[in-house]
């Protein structure tokens, strides 16, 4: 989930709306599992002492149960924020632990990135991405995950890694890393289904991509994935609107005449899906916040 | 009035006959809604219809800071939310009766009953659905095309499309996907023996915009997008992934409306193709694999429709812009 405009209090989106993101980890209407790899937050206020630098949170815990987060929630206020659950399949050959935990944001970074997704057979694509990325962006690599590995590519994507970024020049990196992407696949004969629903943001505007490599070819095993066959193209969806508050005790998208708030997730978090739009498969929501108002373009992902 | 009565007044299930009726009047249970009562709410997911036997309803479609914009009134016989027996999509718009108001419920759980069983009186309220499915299908379509200006950019013609032989375990595969998912592994057989299977490269155009399906075809493994191009902007109809149809549109034949529809595969894929004649004699024929076809097809139109109708974003279309790029225009 990500979200840029006006100062809103983190307890609506995180806690109070219907189907917030933290409901979602348990009870996600449009995805199987129960998501319980963990939290994470970053999160930028820009009238705060150096609004570049976000405030960050992140949990291996539950986070239905985080009391620390639901108080800190209720306090804080974010003008942006990329938050995350993290969904792993239930196999103890996954890694929970902090160093895995969404966004990912490396130290002096402007840019921040999360994923819903899983590249198959990265273990084989993952050295590969050593050179791309260079020395000193691999070094900054700390956890297991292929996530924090597409971070990295995309920074290095980045005319400066570390430094601010326009919309456009994540967009343009978004999608030149999913080109390198297919093409390290391209090189290890990887041709199975591969969701990469990005969003990278900095705190003045969003990414985020709705993409899958090799759609409808699915695992030949009995993974979750081999079976995974309802919601099987990752879902993404945004609202925009003049600001989200509570409105008969549900937190939701508030309309008016304005565009000053826009709020991106896997799935709507209001009540219903009114508002909302659905962004379509193979394309890429750019949102960017000038002036206080908010501008949306989506466009076509055909690599 | 009893549910088989109201069934023989309505104007989707009237024509289906008495004994369709009593099947299906034994699934429904009665309704009543006060005036103003919500009896849908626009986004919840769909989970049954409602017959309206006295009173009447109306459908409004509810827009972000804006009053309701009232769609259509259901007056008694006529029948709301048939779409969710067959399909997991979400109301599109909400219901609400305009006066006191009974009819018959019937819920989707009760419905799959029926169509597990492949029971007449099921095949016949599917086929009655999917028939103003793909009506609804078509007028959608219409609708879009309308929205859409200018004449889009050539693209380049990237494809190739070749006849295969089935995968090995393609029967067991295919056991496992939406299309099949009801079909013992006899029936697959039974269907889909002696049918081309495609390999369709990625960016292989199917239908060409303006021309009539050549065939149906089901995807085994990859992906097709049905859109729609306009100048600079593309309205994506339904990426069909493996068990899911394309070409529904031929099903109207002549009357269909193509122009701006264009399929092509958006990954590479493998395609059973299903020519009309074959589609035809399986959606006539009674043996019980071609009922399970009929009904595979006619809940596909659905989720096709569903699938459409979804509150989508409209994207730029990038490509004329990238490949100029690359030319150093």
């Amino acid at each position: 989930m990500a979200y840029v405009g006006d100062p809103i209090e983190l307890d609506g989106p995180l806690f109070v709306a219907e189907n917030s993101l933290i409901r979602q980890s348990v009870a996600a209407r449009l995805m199987s599992l129960l998501n319980i790899g963990g939290f994470g937050l970053v999160a930028w206020e820009e009238s705060s002492r150096h609004p570049e630098r976000p405030f960050v949170y992140r949990t291996t815990n539950v986070p239905v149960f985080d009391r620390n987060l639901k108080s800190l929630a209720q306090k804080v206020h974010a003008t942006s924020m990329i938050a995350h659950i993290r969904g792993v399949i239930y196999d103890p050959g996954e890694t929970v632990g902090a160093q895995n935990l969404h966004p990912f944001r490396f130290r002096g970074a402007h840019v921040a990135l999360a994923q819903n997704g899983d590249l198959f057979r990265f273990g084989e694509m993952r050295y590969d991405l050593v050179d791309v990325v260079g020395p000193e962006l691999a070094r900054c690599v700390e956890g297991t995950t292929d996530t924090e590995w597409v971070y990295a590519l995309v920074l290095s994507r980045l005319e400066d890694p570390f430094g601010p970024a326009t919309a456009e020049e994540m967009a343009a990196a978004a999608e030149e890393s999913l080109r390198i992407l297919g093409e390290v696949r391209s090189r290890h004969g990887i041709e199975t289904q591969s969701p990469v629903n990005l969003v990278i943001g900095d705190g003045r505007s969003l990414v985020a991509t709705r993409f899958c490599f090799d759609y409808g070819w699915y695992p030949d095993d009995d993974s979750f994935f081999a079976g995974e066959r309802e919601f099987d193209f990752t879902t993404l969806w945004f609202a925009v609107g003049e600001g989200f508050s509570e409105l008969d005790d549900s937190w939701d998208i508030r309309f008016g005449s304005s565009a000053r708030a826009a709020i991106i997730a896997s799935e709507p978090v209001g009540s219903d899906s009114i508002g909302w739009l659905e962004v379509p498969e193979y394309s890429m929501v750019v949102i960017t916040r000038d002036d206080d108002r908010i501008s949306v373009d989506v466009r076509e992902l055909d690599l | 009035m009893s549910p088989v009565a109201t069934l023989a007044r309505s104007e989707l299930f009237g024509a289906l006959g008495r004994p369709v009726h009593e099947d299906v009047a034994r699934l429904m249970s009665e309704v009543s809604f006060a005036a103003g009562e919500v009896v849908f709410r626009q986004g919840e997911r769909g989970d049954g219809l409602i017959l309206v036997a006295d009173g009447g309803l109306e459908a409004l479609l509810e827009v972000p800071g804006a009053p309701p914009v009232r769609l259509s009134s259901i007056a008694a016989g006529q029948i709301v939310g048939e779409l969710s027996l067959l399909g997991d999509g979400v109301r599109t718009a909400t219901v609400r009766a305009v006066v006191p108001t009974t009819g018959w419920a019937l819920a989707r759980s009760a419905f799959d009953v029926l169509r597990h069983d492949v029971r007449p009186a099921a095949s016949a309220v599917v086929r009655a659905i999917g028939t103003h499915a793909v009506q609804r299908l078509d007028q959608l379509h219409r609708r879009c095309a309308a929205e859409l200006e200018g004449e889009p950019e050539e693209e380049p013609l990237r494809s190739s499309i070749g006849e295969v032989s089935p995968d090995r375990g393609e029967v067991d595969y295919l056991a496992g996907v939406l299309f099949f998912g009801d079909f013992t592994r006899a029936q697959i057989v039974q269907v889909t023996e002696g049918l081309p299977r495609l390999a369709v490269s990625r960016g292989a155009v199917l239908t060409p915009a303006g021309d009539q399906p050549s065939a149906l075809w089901v995807v085994v493994r990859g992906a097709v997008e049905t859109r729609m191009r306009g100048a600079g902007a593309t309205r994506s109809l339904r990426l069909a992934g493996p068990g899911r149809a394309v070409g529904h549109v031929g099903l109207l034949g002549r009357e269909a409306f193509v122009a701006r529809l264009e399929s092509r595969a958006r990954e590479r894929s493998i395609l059973i193709e299903v020519p009309w004649p074959r589609v035809r004699e399986l959606l006539i024929d009674d043996a019980p694999a071609s009922r399970r076809f009929a009904a595979a097809l006619w809940t596909d139109v659905v989720r096709a429709l569903q699938h459409g109708e979804r509150p989508l974003a409209r994207t730029r279309s990038t490509t004329g812009a990238r490949r100029r790029a690359r030319a150093g225009v």
